[in-house]
């Protein structure tokens, strides 16, 4: 039976439940409601994003669920996108940031993961001013605080 | 550090409302992103504001590392370093590490690698007493560490991985007896270090969980080989490289057949003490194997027909230096081997253009890497200008090709031998011309300079291109990286 998404801004989207099921948010939800062919409105989405988170789990259907890490290394790595994923997430930066937010809101684990992954290859290489720049965040340190920054991870260096 | 209120000054006008938040400002969404960073990367996220800095000082300090530096007394250092805890701890060429401080400090690391560090064998009990959980351990070139080490190893009851590298005094009971008490071993490298006279007769039947094994230039017995292997029925990497003498007997490799049920990579890089029967027989027990480096053994045809016939995984294949092998052998290989995707047929003395001839067409069609150095272009007889002929073309088909690597004293690059049918190669990512003589004429650097579109690298021997022709290369594809 097909699940009808309402985007913010009143479009609607008609998807098998298998489809929506990716998302974990959608999925509880319907557990709740039980049986039920009334509308799911998503207010943090729009038409244009929910389109494509869409596509993203019409592709990944029959993905298996996505088991925790066995290994006890906290570290991931990033280069291991998918082709077809990598290909998906080649948007502008402010789409990927909306997938990113729409993925979390919706609790879509694998798609969360690979923005993720997006964005640390970016952020890869890059010195502070430059990811500063990359994004367009302020810097909200005090020069003491800077110094201080620097002082204590100077470790971390390459050299 | 403490982290002041943002200043008081009056808010500015601000923008009209931005639209949805940046994810960038969601700081669990920042916590996945850091998870996927290396240590540089995270050095620059602490400084770039503090939101950032929450996010990936933990990431930051989880892995530590003192190369060279002498902070280790610090005291914003260690009080940083108390706080963040650590899961890693790196210390390289640092003498004089305050390892008391380590031990003292750090109570649970997983990870742990020393090189070039001064530690004593009481000291390094003392960091693995305090870190019981350490799955990891590098100790490479930390000369006072003796045979007593790899009894405080022992204690590790959940180590995975161990390497030693550079280490010379062990023997037999302490190497036997940590295997005993390690059964998650799954990982182990002994470089360099000194096993002859060792044959680990007294490890019997110790049943081990070793999926990769290398025992690199340390000239182990074949006994030593025969009783690891004859325990280790998960077996996937082994490599004896670089043991030039070890004297290896079939007998010994193949204890027991189906030991090699899962091997897949094996490397027995320069290898003398291995005749070709050896080889033979080990080829055809082990049908799993994907990776193969079998340069500058004594491998003859034979050998590589069994390797070509009963590995149909086989994808990497290294036969540099291999004087033995006849064209007939690697034309045999070359024409049944269609999985292959790396191949380096470089200075094997008996090897010439005749592998080229058209009429052999090669059946490795996935072939990504192609490193033939050496080969000698002036046999079989004629010219050599036919022979570069039936190179060019015959290496023209391998559509697939992103890195290749060609050279030798008497290879040519002419457009009038046909060159420019190298042009097919679409792929081609990388390309080295290595050993040639000569200099390279003008219209074949003008050729090769527009040749490949997705060429990334490119290397020439020094002295093949004049240096204002080296100029006006990097003008035209100035994205290049040109060795």
């Amino acid at each position: 039976m097909p699940v009808i998404l309402v985007s913010s801004d009143a479009q609607e989207f008609k998807v098998d439940k298998e489809v929506a099921e990716r998302s974990i948010l959608i999925k509880n939800m319907l557990e709740d409601v039980g049986e039920s062919d009334s509308p799911i409105p998503l207010p943090n989405v729009t038409a244009a994003v929910l389109t494509k988170v869409i596509e993203y789990c019409e592709h990944h259907r029959n993905d298996p669920v996505q088991v925790p890490d066995e290994t006890d290394d906290p570290r991931k790595r990033s280069n291991d996108i998918e082709e077809w994923d990598m290909k998906f997430m080649q948007v502008d930066q402010e789409m990927l940031f909306e997938i990113i937010l729409a993925a979390n809101y919706l609790d879509i684990k694998p798609l969360l993961d690979v923005g993720c992954k997006t964005v640390a290859n970016i952020i890869k290489g890059k010195t502070p001013e430059e990811i500063r720049k990359a994004f367009n965040i302020v810097n909200d340190f005090t020069p003491e605080e800077e110094a201080q920054i620097k002082k204590e991870n100077e470790w971390a260096e390459d050299r | 550090m403490s982290i002041t209120p943002p200043s008081t000054q009056p808010p500015l006008p601000g923008p009209p409302s931005p639209g949805p938040p940046s994810p960038l400002e969601i700081e669990e969404v920042l916590l996945e992103i850091v998870l996927h960073l290396d240590r540089q990367s995270l050095h620059s996220c602490v400084s770039v504001s503090k939101i950032f800095y929450r996010a990936s000082i933990r990431a930051l300090w989880s892995t530590v590392r003192w190369k060279n530096l002498a902070s280790n007394s610090d005291d914003s250092f260690l009080s940083q370093f108390e706080r963040y805890g650590h899961y890693a701890v790196e210390l390289q060429d640092n003498f004089n590490a305050d390892l008391d401080m380590i031990a003292q400090v750090c109570t649970n690391l997983r990870e742990l690698r020393l090189t070039w560090t001064l530690v004593w064998d009481d000291k390094l009990e003392c960091i693995l007493r305090s870190s019981p959980k350490i799955s990891r351990l590098f100790l490479f070139s930390c000369s006072p560490l003796t045979t007593l080490a790899l009894s405080h190893i022992a204690n590790l009851a959940g180590l995975r991985r161990l390497e030693l590298k550079n280490y010379n005094r062990v023997d037999e009971p302490s190497i036997v007896a940590m295997l005993r008490s390690c059964p998650m071993l799954e990982h182990l490298v002994l470089e360099d270090v000194r096993l002859n006279g060792i044959l680990l007769d007294s490890l019997g039947e110790t049943p081990l969980n070793i999926k990769i094994l290398a025992l690199t230039r340390s000239a182990p017995s074949g006994n030593l080989v025969r009783n690891l292997l004859r325990n280790s029925r998960h077996i996937q990497h082994f490599s004896l490289a670089r043991n030039t003498h070890s004297e290896v007997s079939v007998d010994e490799l193949l204890t027991i057949q189906d030991s090699y049920r899962h091997l897949s990579n094996l490397n027995l890089e320069s290898c003398k003490g291995f005749d070709n029967e050896a080889l033979h027989v080990l080829f055809q027990t082990c049908s799993k194997l994907v990776r193969v480096n079998v340069s500058g053994t004594k491998i003859e045809d034979s050998s590589l027909e069994a390797l070509a016939a009963n590995c149909p995984e086989l994808r990497n294949l290294n036969l540099a230096w291999c004087a033995h092998i006849t064209d007939g052998g690697l034309l045999r290989l070359l024409q049944s081997c269609s999985g292959l995707t790396f191949l380096d047929i470089s200075t094997m003395e008996k090897v010439s253009a005749a592998i080229f001839y058209p009429g052999n067409s090669w059946a490795c069609s996935r072939l990504e890497t192609l490193i033939s150095i050496g080969i000698d272009m002036a046999r079989p007889r004629g010219s050599i200008q036919r022979n570069h002929a039936m190179m060019f073309s015959q290496l023209s088909r391998l559509e697939t090709l992103q890195d290749l690597a060609i050279g030798g004293t008497n290879l040519v690059l002419e457009l009038e031998a046909g060159l420019s049918k190298m042009g097919q190669l679409s792929q081609l990512v990388s390309f080295r011309l290595s050993l040639v003589q000569g200099v390279l004429g003008e219209a074949e650097i003008r050729w090769l300079i527009e040749a490949w579109p997705k060429l990334k690298r490119v290397k020439f021997e020094s002295g093949s291109l004049p240096s204002p022709w080296l100029r006006y290369f990097r003008r035209r594809r100035p994205h290049l990286v040109l060795g």
